[in-house]
Order: C-alpha cells, then structure tokens, then sequence
C-alpha cells in the first residue's frame, strides 16, 4: 500500500552527521519531523478493505469509456433482486432493473464524478484542491422521494504532522475532526459532531498505530460504538483482517475475520463473521481492461443468500 | 404411561380388597420395568433424532461456509501455483532473460 508511512525514512534522514563507533544505539525519533497521518473518516481504511467488500446480487455490468485523458463516461447496468425493508423477520425481495448513466472528470487538482439512474437518483463527487493544504470534497444524493436528498462539504487541512476537517451537511450536521501524529507509527485522532435536525450531538476517539507489517486501529465514540480492527500484512499478496464492533446501546457484538488476497491474475477477498454471515468476492482479469467478478454471500442466521456475476470493461 | 395409569386408576376407586390390591402393585412393578425400558427406548430415539438432525445441520453450515471461503481461495491459490511453475519452466528453457511479464501484465 502506497500510503503506508516508512518510519526510517523520517528518522535515517535525521541522524547526526557525526560519526559515531556506537553503533547499536536506538534510533532517535525527531518529534518535530512526524509524517502526516491519514484522515480521521479513514483510519480503518485497509480494514475495511478487505472486510467489506462490495457484494451485490443479481448481474451487474460497467462500461467505461475515456473520450480523453481527463474526461469518462459510464454506463452500467444492473439486474437482480432488491431487498425491500420490512418489519417482519424475513426478507423480502422483488426484482429490479437500472441503467446508471455517469460521468467523470479527473485532474490532478479536480475531481468530479456524477451519476444517474433511471428511477431519478442523482449522485454527485467534487474533489477540489484549493490550495496546496486545503482539499473541498462535496457529496450530493438527490431523490425523487422527500426528505431523502443530501448535501455533504467538507474542508480537510493538511498539515505537516497533523490532518483536520470541518464538516457541513443538509439537516444541519456540523462535524469536525482533527487526527495527529504522536510518533511515526502512532496518530492519535478526535471528532465531534452536531445535528440539529436530531438534536443529538456526540464525541468520538481514535488511535490507529501502522509499521510496514500490520495496522491496527480502535475506535470510541459517544453513540456507544466500539471499533476494533487488526490487519495483518502476510506478504506482498495476502493480507489478513479482523474486526470488534461493539455497540453499547443496542448491545450488538460483532467479530469479522476475512482476507485479502491479491494474486497475479485475481483479487479474492472473503469474510465470515460472528452473526452467520459469509461472503466472498472475486475480480478476475481475463484480459486488460476487461473484469469478470463473482459475488457470493450466505447469510445462515437469515436463511439469505446471495449470488452475483458481473463484467467491467475499461478502466 | 397410558397403561400404567389405566391400570392403577379404576383399583384406586373401586375400594378393592387386599388381594387385590397386591396383584394390582405387582402387576404395575412388572410394567413399571418395560415401561421404563420403553421410555428409555423412546428417549433414546428421540435424543438420536435429535443428534442426528442438528450434526446435519452443522455438517450443512459448515459445508457451504467452506464452499464460499475457502473452496475459491483453493482454486485460485493452486493456478497462481502452477502460474509460477509454468513461468520457471519457460524461464529453464528458453534462457535466462526471457520476457514472460508481457504476457501475464506488469510484475507484481
């Protein structure tokens, strides 16, 4: 992963000059020349990874077409059953079909990505570097249904050592967040939020440590939720995770183990977790720019089962 | 059970005498040893049943978990496998330097 940090490179740059015999002494740990760590919202990123891959049910098929450089089209179509909320205990599904309509414009300093599909919904991305520390990253979903359209912006500040953000959303939430880098393996983060639609506001903690080995991160928030995750680098190819997700509120405990394994010619990720559930995927490169990917997730507890197949054509 | 109580029960009202009485205790103390081999029998049948419904069960579970994460992980690892022994094979035989990346995309 490109974005581990290499804790020798801050600190052999540091070293004094002068020659020393000693030679079995401790690095020394220039505090003031930390690496920047990794937004906040993403402190569980290779966690996540490899335990929530994306899963889907029925057949699914994207199109990419650069018309250049900067500037994608997509199409994608995707059939199959949808699961339609309910109260009573088992699911219930009826089968659906979308055409999602896209466009994207990619630039070093600007980002923007849009989506539509035929039954009205709207998706939007802006990423924005304004300068070269402040990054505007705005979402929107826009439905034809009230009250189910969003707005999301948000201001993250890089620092040298340290990362911030400022958060606005529709339904009036107000969040921000600020993570910093204690040693060169260790960042320790904080965010609070407010929404005043649900009049609830609320405090969290994180901390994640990273060597070029494993990750690990926990997490603590005001809403009762306990966060823990563990990943392990094996090889280049393999790495493992795992997952404790404790709420105290609803008193759900959840423990997920899963790999990732990243071969020449596929990607397999799968995951098995404590309420009954079992998923894997698999992207298969047939040829350059062409995917073929199969989805598969059991659901024991729920007697739900779900198989997918899909194609990707293009970058 | 039910003979057990049936037998019992009109003794009990009809006032009988000794005799009676006796030949109706001995009679209940002879069932009473077939109907416990008969209950064992059918706790035994049932405890069984049991067993056998819920090890299916788990053999079930257990069978499909693995067909889901590990059967995949198997058939991927074992063409990787024979990737790599392929790739050797053409390495020995075709010299020391041949291209082989090109085909099989860039090297990881």
């Amino acid at each position: 992963m490109a974005t581990f940090i290499s804790p020798p490179a801050s600190t052999t740059a540091t070293q004094p000059t002068g020659l020393k015999p000693t030679v079995i002494e401790k690095e020394k740990v220039d505090y003031l020349n930390l690496p920047c760590p990794i937004p906040y919202e993403e402190i569980h990123r290779e966690a996540f990874m490899s335990l929530k891959p994306e899963l889907f049910e029925g057949l699914r098929f994207d199109f990419t077409k650069g018309l250049n450089p900067k500037f994608a089209l997509s199409h994608s179509v995707l059939m199959g059953p949808t699961e339609i909320p309910s109260q009573s205990p088992e699911t219930i599904k009826i089968p659906t079909a979308h055409y999602e309509f896209g466009a994207n414009y990619l630039d070093p300093k600007l980002m923007l990505v849009g989506r539509i599909m035929t039954d009205g919904r709207l998706n939007a991305r802006i990423k924005c570097d304004l300068s070269e520390n402040l990054i505007l990253k705005s979402s929107a979903q826009l439905t034809n249904e009230p009250h189910m359209s969003n707005v999301m912006a948000s201001f993250d500040y890089k620092g040298k050592d340290y990362r911030s953000q400022f958060q606005l959303g529709s339904g009036a939430l107000f969040g921000a967040s600020y993570i910093q880098s204690v040693t060169p393996n260790l960042s320790l983060g904080g965010e609070v939020f407010w929404t005043g639609q649900h009049r609830k506001s609320g405090i969290g903690y994180g901390a994640r440590y990273n060597n070029d080995k494993m990750v690990a991160t926990g997490q603590v928030a005001s809403t009762g939720m306990v966060l823990l995750s563990y990943v392990q680098k094996v090889s280049e190819k393999v790495s493992l995770a795992s997952e404790f997700v404790y709420n105290h509120m609803s008193k759900d405990v959840t423990a997920t183990f899963g790999y990732d394994y990243i071969l020449r010619q596929c990607r397999l990720r799968g995951k098995i977790d404590s309420n009954g559930c079992v998923g894997a995927l698999l992207e298969e490169r047939l040829n350059l720019g062409l995917n073929f990917i199969l989805s598969a997730e059991i659901d024991h507890r729920k007697k739900d089962y779900k198989f997918g197949f899909g194609m990707t054509v293009g970058e | 059970m039910a003979s057990f109580g049936g037998k019992r029960a009109p003794a009990n009202r009809s006032r009988p005498d000794r005799r009676a009485v006796l030949s109706a205790r001995a009679s209940s103390e002879s069932s009473s040893i077939v109907d416990k081999g008969k209950r064992a029998a059918c706790n035994a049948a049932y405890v069984g049943k049991k067993l056998l419904n819920s090890t299916g069960k788990a053999t079930w579970y257990l069978a499909t978990t693995l067909l889901i994460f590990v059967v995949p992980l198997l058939i991927t690892m074992d063409r990787e496998q024979q990737l790599e022994n392929f790739e050797l094979q053409n390495q020995a035989l075709l010299g020391p330097a041949p291209p082989p990346q090109q085909v099989h995309g860039p090297p990881m």
